[in-house]
Order: structure tokens, then C-alpha cells, then sequence
């Protein structure tokens, strides 16, 4: 069983002890669990399944050199697995040292924290005392200023009392003076209202006369206003009767030659009925009926609107020299004549 | 250009169409015509533009619009009006007032404006009617102040309609023979000799003196006599009643013409001895029904004592436009002067 131990071996090389409690911190909570017997068991089984499956295809040289093969890929296998793993322990190991490192800067993190806000703290209360003098200072001096102002309130308000107790003597003898005059004034007014009131009934007789006839101007200048409306609209129709009579008397070359074309007509209608009538009648002198010249231009120079053209030519007639003959021959004839 | 440009214009005022003829630069003699009818409508801007897009030809005078020419006969249909004529019985009726301002224009449509300072320009007016009152002098001088209005003016001048068929259709008859226009209102007759017409006169008998007989002995409306002869009758060779009415009727026409040709020409002071058989020509819309000139023949046969002698009846080489070639010759022998 040479080749079972190698494979313990193998096997011993390509794992490595852990505990639970690590495992729980990788996050494991639950494992498989293969214990090594049952492990060595299955490798042979696998290898011998597949051995014998082929026994019967292969012939005993095969065999022999398919478990040399086999076994070189296991050796390689194994080769490979012990590389990765001693890459991983190396990679352990410095993330171990990593570790270490981290926590050793932490504490010294922690450590100049603490020293700055000590620091910090420090200067913070020396600013605080220094702040705080100044504030005491601040105080004695404000403690001094009032107690200076306080004094000098106090003077004021002393004088200001005084002040106030002369004033309101005077005050009081003012009023006295006020309320004599008072009633020296009352005592005039009723005397003197009692004077003017003959004049005072006169003012209001005056003025219930001046209202009477405010009244009437007022209604005077109701009334004016009136006509003045009346007059205006009178002017405006005057001025649109002005304006109508001008436009008329612009149609007026219009009507002109509307009635006189008229006239003629009626005219020109009467001289044909009379004529017609004398030619009834047997009278001897002309009776031809000559229309107006004036009316014909008229009626023939009335403006038209159209679209006539010229036509076409219906015929034409060529042979010019037979017109030439005939107006030759109708000239000598006439000339003969 | 073969030949010369002679100025002068020619203007046939007929009861139903209006025609114009000049010469142009190119030596051609073109004739321009229009219809000489209208109707009143009620439009508004909107009917206004299509009208103009459809480039029908409407006037407005004041605030009444028509519509002119051919159209017009189509919206009287439609409307279920009458289209108005300014024109009755060849002339221009006085109660037609209003309608001098569209005849203007009309004929100023076809005419145009004076190419040179007092351009001739010849008009058609019709010779004193011998069985009825109507006014020539009016027609005569309405046209000739129209035609003064125009542009710079027309040196405006009547011509007799039948003297006018005499000029356009007797050149190789030395303008000696018989002219007779045949309107719808009048028959113009002229007899000349040698250029000189010798007897002027119209009849009111003419087409529409026709239609209404028809329309009476046949109890029908004139409007449908007058369809049936523009269908096409043939006078020697009636199918029907109808075209026997109508026969009848213009045997009755033709011979109440060649009567009072026969009076006035007798009547005539210096009246021209004529040593040869002279031609009969007839023009206008009237004489158009197949076999005219030999109904008129053969009433000629039968007419006893007619003072003129005939050679030939015969229709005008241009029926509907004569006239105003007549009046447009007469206008180009005065600028050769």
C-alpha cells in the first residue's frame, strides 16, 4: 500500500489545521466534514472504478501505464496544489503582518489624538483665563462708569426734580391766570354777542337772501347751460346741413346732366310723337324725325364694361386684281358720266 | 402685297347680322360679322369671370349686363326669354335707345377704328320704304354719328342697300341691272344704270312677312315657320304642306316686289332707257331657299308689261355679304379720287 501512503501524504501536505472559532470569524457558520479514512476510501474507489471499467478494453501493459500516468497527474496535481498553497500561506502571513501594522498606527492615531486635544484643550483654557481677565477687567470698568453714572443720574435727577417742582409752580399760576382770563373773555363774549345780535340778525337775513338768490343763479345757470346744449346741437345740425348742401351743390354737374339728358330724351320723344302725328295728319312740310345730336352723342358715348373682341375673319377674298378692275371700271364709268 | 392698300370700309347694318369689310395690307378683302342680337341678364362678378373664360361676349351698360350674339340665342332657350333686336324691320328702332351703346360696340368689333384721318367708311341704310311709315332718317343718322364716334371718327356715309348689291355684284354689266337685297325685315330694289341708280325703294315684304303668313295659315308659331324654311325648302318642288305654304307665300313676295318695281320705275322721273336686258341679282339671307332665282323667272313669265328688260336672274356670288362689299367698293372708289 505504498500508493495509499503516498496519497496520505499528499493529502497531509495539501490541507492545513484550523479551528472552529476561526472558521466563524471567516464567516463559516456550517461545514462539510470529510474525515481522512473515508477520503483515502473514495480515491481509491474512483481510480479502481475507473480502472476497472477500462480492465476489460485494456490489456495489462495499459493498465500499468495508465496507473503511471495517473500517477505523474497526481504527482503534478499535488505539485501545483503545494505552490498555491504556500502562495497563500506567504499571502497569510503578510496580511498577518498588515494587520499588526494597522492596529500598531491605530493605537499611535489614538495616541497623538489624545495629545492633540490635550493640546487643544490646553490652549483652549488658557484662552478661557485669558478671556475670562479681560472680562473681570471689563467689569471693573463698567462697575467704575456706573457708579459714575449713577452719580451723575442721581445729580440730574435732583435737578430735574427741582426743575419739574418750579414748573409746576409756575403752571399752576398760569392756569389761575388762564382761568381769570377765561372768564374776563366769556364775560365780553356774552357782552359783546349781546351787542351784535341786531347785526348778527341782520348778517343772517343777508345771508338767507344771498342763499335765495344763489339758488336762482344756480338755476339761472341750469337753464343756460340748456339753451347752450340747444344752441350747440343747433349749430351741428346747421353745420351737417351746410355739409349736405355742399355735397349737393358738388352733385349738382351730376344732376345737371341727369336732367338734362332726361329733358332731352322727353323731348326727343315728343318731337318723334309729333312728328308721327303730323304725318298722320297729311301736313306737307317735313316731318322726318331727326334725333338730338346731343342726346345721340350722349347715348352712344354712355360708358360700357365689356369683353367683345374683333372676331375672327369669317371670309376672305383673294383675287385683289378683279377688285382693281372693278374699281377701275366703276371710275371710268363715273369719270363718263 | 399685289396692288395698292386703299382705305375706306364697308358696313352692312342688317336686321340680323352686322358686317364689316376692309382691305387689308395683303390685298386681301376680309370681311368680319357679328350677330345683331343680345339678351339681358341678371349676373354677378362670379357669372362675370366664367362668362369671360368662356369668352363669351357680354357688355354691361350702367348696371344691366347681356349678353351678345350667338350665345345669346342659346341662354334665351335656356332662360325661356326672348332675345332682343335692336334692329326691326332693317331698321334701328327708337324705343331701342338703350341698345346704342352695344350696337356700338358691335360694330366697332367688326369695323375698328379709322386707319387714317377721316377713313370713309360706307354704311347700308335702306331706301324710303313705299308701304309703311318707318323713319330712315332716324337709322341714317344714328349710324352715321355711331360711326363718327369710333376711334378718331369715320367720315361716315349712307349707302341704299340695293344700290350696294348694284356695285358689288354688276361689274361686268358696266353696274347697269337690277339690285334687290333680300332682308328679313325689307327688300332693298335698286334699278341703275350705269353706276346712277335711277329708282330706290324697299318693301316691307320680305322674310319675316313670310314667316308670319305661314304661321298664320298654317296655325303654327312663327318661330317654327321660320325653322322650317332655314331647313331647306325647295320653292319649284314643295314635299309637303308646309313647303307649299311656303311657296305660295314667296311666290306672293316676289311678285309684289317685281310689281312695285314696275310702278316705281314707271313713276321714275328720268328714268334710263335701257337698250339691252339687264341682269336681276338678288342677295341676302332671304333669297337663299333652293330654286329662288328660278321662282322668280317664272313669275317674271307671268308678270305682263315689266318695263325692264331682264336677261338673267341670278344670285350674288357672295348672298350674305354683297352689301358691305357693295358699301366697302363704294368706299374704296372715293379714296381713289
Amino acid at each position: 500500500m505504498a500508493d495509499s501512503q503516498d496519497v496520505k501524504k499528499i493529502i497531509e501536505r495539501s490541507t492545513s489545521k484550523t479551528t472552529l472559532s476561526e472558521l466563524q470569524k471567516r464567516g463559516y457558520q456550517q461545514v462539510k466534514v470529510l474525515d481522512e479514512t473515508t477520503l483515502m476510501k473514495l480515491i481509491h474507489d474512483a481510480v479502481t472504478n475507473i480502472i476497472q471499467g477500462k480492465a476489460g478494453l485494456l490489456s495489462t501493459e495499459d493498465r500499468e501505464q495508465i496507473y503511471k500516468d495517473a500517477r505523474q497527474e497526481l504527482n503534478r496535481l499535488m505539485k501545483e496544489y503545494q505552490d498555491t498553497k504556500k502562495q497563500a500561506d506567504t499571502a497569510n502571513a503578510d496580511k498577518q503582518q498588515l494587520i499588526q501594522k494597522i492596529h500598531l498606527l491605530e493605537k499611535q492615531i489614538e495616541a497623538a489624538k489624545k495629545m492633540g486635544f490635550e493640546e487643544g484643550m490646553r490652549s483652549q483654557k488658557d484662552y478661557a483665563a485669558k478671556l475670562e481677565k479681560q472680562v473681570e477687567n471689563l467689569k471693573a470698568q463698567a462697575d467704575a462708569q456706573s457708579k459714575v453714572a449713577n452719580e451723575e443720574t442721581a445729580n440730574q435727577l435732583d435737578f430735574y426734580k427741582k426743575q419739574y417742582e418750579t414748573l409746576g409752580t409756575e403752571c399752576e399760576q398760569l392756569k389761575d391766570e388762564l382761568r381769570k382770563k377765561l372768564v374776563s373773555a366769556e364775560q365780553k363774549y356774552r357782552e359783546g354777542i349781546e351787542s351784535q345780535k341786531p347785526f348778527i340778525e341782520t348778517l343772517q337775513v343777508r345771508i338767507s337772501q344771498l342763499e335765495g338768490e344763489r339758488k336762482e343763479m344756480q338755476q339761472k345757470i341750469i337753464d343756460l347751460e340748456k339753451e347752450l346744449a340747444e344752441k350747440r346741437a343747433l349749430a351741428d345740425l346747421g353745420a351737417k346741413v351746410q355739409d349736405k348742401i355742399a355735397a349737393i351743390s358738388n352733385n349738382d354737374s351730376a344732376l345737371n346732366d341727369k336732367f338734362s339728358s332726361l329733358v332731352l330724351k322727353s323731348l326727343d320723344g315728343l318731337t318723334r310723337k309729333i312728328a308721327a302725328m303730323k304725318h298722320k295728319l297729311g301736313v306737307e312740310e317735313d316731318v322726318e324725325y331727326k334725333p338730338d345730336e346731343k342726346l345721340l352723342e350722349q347715348m352712344l358715348n354712355a360708358e360700357v364694361e365689356s369683353n367683345v373682341t374683333g372676331g375672327g375673319v369669317e371670309t376672305t377674298t383673294g383675287e385683289l386684281s378683279e377688285e382693281e378692275k372693278a374699281l377701275q371700271k366703276l371710275r371710268n364709268i363715273k369719270k363718263d358720266k | 402685297m399685289a396692288g395698292k392698300l386703299r382705305y375706306g370700309k364697308g358696313l352692312d347694318v342688317g336686321t340680323v347680322n352686322l358686317v364689316a369689310a376692309e382691305q387689308t395690307e395683303d390685298g386681301q378683302i376680309h370681311l368680319r360679322k357679328k350677330r345683331n342680337v343680345f339678351i339681358e341678364i341678371q349676373i354677378d362678378q362670379f357669372t362675370k369671370n366664367i362668362l369671360a373664360r368662356q369668352k363669351v361676349d357680354y357688355v354691361q351698360v350702367g348696371k344691366k349686363f347681356y349678353i351678345l350674339g350667338d350665345p345669346a340665342f342659346e341662354l334665351a332657350n335656356i332662360l325661356n326669354k326672348s332675345v332682343r333686336r335692336p334692329m326691326k324691320d332693317g331698321l334701328i328702332s327708337p324705343r331701342e335707345q338703350e341698345a346704342l351703346p352695344i350696337m356700338k360696340l358691335l360694330i366697332e368689333s367688326i369695323v375698328g377704328k379709322p386707319r387714317i384721318e377721316k377713313e370713309p367708311c360706307y354704311y347700308s341704310v335702306p331706301a324710303d320704304p313705299i308701304d309703311s311709315e318707318m323713319n330712315v332718317t332716324y337709322h341714317k343718322e344714328v349710324f352715321g354719328k355711331l360711326l363718327q364716334t369710333i376711334g378718331s371718327g369715320y367720315e361716315a356715309k349712307p349707302i341704299q342697300e340695293g344700290y350696294a348689291v348694284v356695285l358689288a355684284e354688276l361689274v361686268e354689266e358696266d353696274f347697269t341691272g337690277i339690285g334687290v337685297s333680300c332682308g328679313g325685315g325689307m327688300f332693298n330694289v335698286c334699278v341703275a344704270y350705269k353706276s346712277i341708280p335711277a329708282v330706290n325703294f324697299s318693301t316691307s315684304r320680305a322674310g319675316d312677312w313670310v314667316d308670319s303668313q305661314v304661321a298664320k295659315s298654317l296655325g303654327m308659331k312663327v318661330e317654327k315657320a321660320a325653322l322650317l324654311k332655314e331647313k331647306g325648302v325647295d320653292l319649284l318642288a314643295p314635299k309637303n304642306r308646309e313647303e307649299e305654304a311656303i311657296t305660295i307665300y314667296y311666290r306672293s313676295l316676289i311678285s309684289y316686289t317685281l310689281k312695285n318695281i314696275k310702278e316705281r320705275f314707271e313713276m321714275a322721273e328720268n328714268k334710263p332707257d335701257f337698250p339691252d336686258p339687264v341682269a336681276m341679282i338678288f342677295s341676302g339671307g332671304t333669297s337663299l331657299p333652293l330654286n329662288f332665282c328660278p321662282l322668280v323667272d317664272d313669275e317674271l313669265k307671268k308678270f305682263e308689261g315689266f318695263p325692264i328688260p331682264i336677261k338673267e336672274v341670278r344670285h350674288a356670288k357672295d348672298a350674305l355679304n354683297a352689301t358691305a362689299r357693295g358699301a366697302h367698293r363704294a368706299a374704296m372708289l372715293e379714296q381713289m379720287a
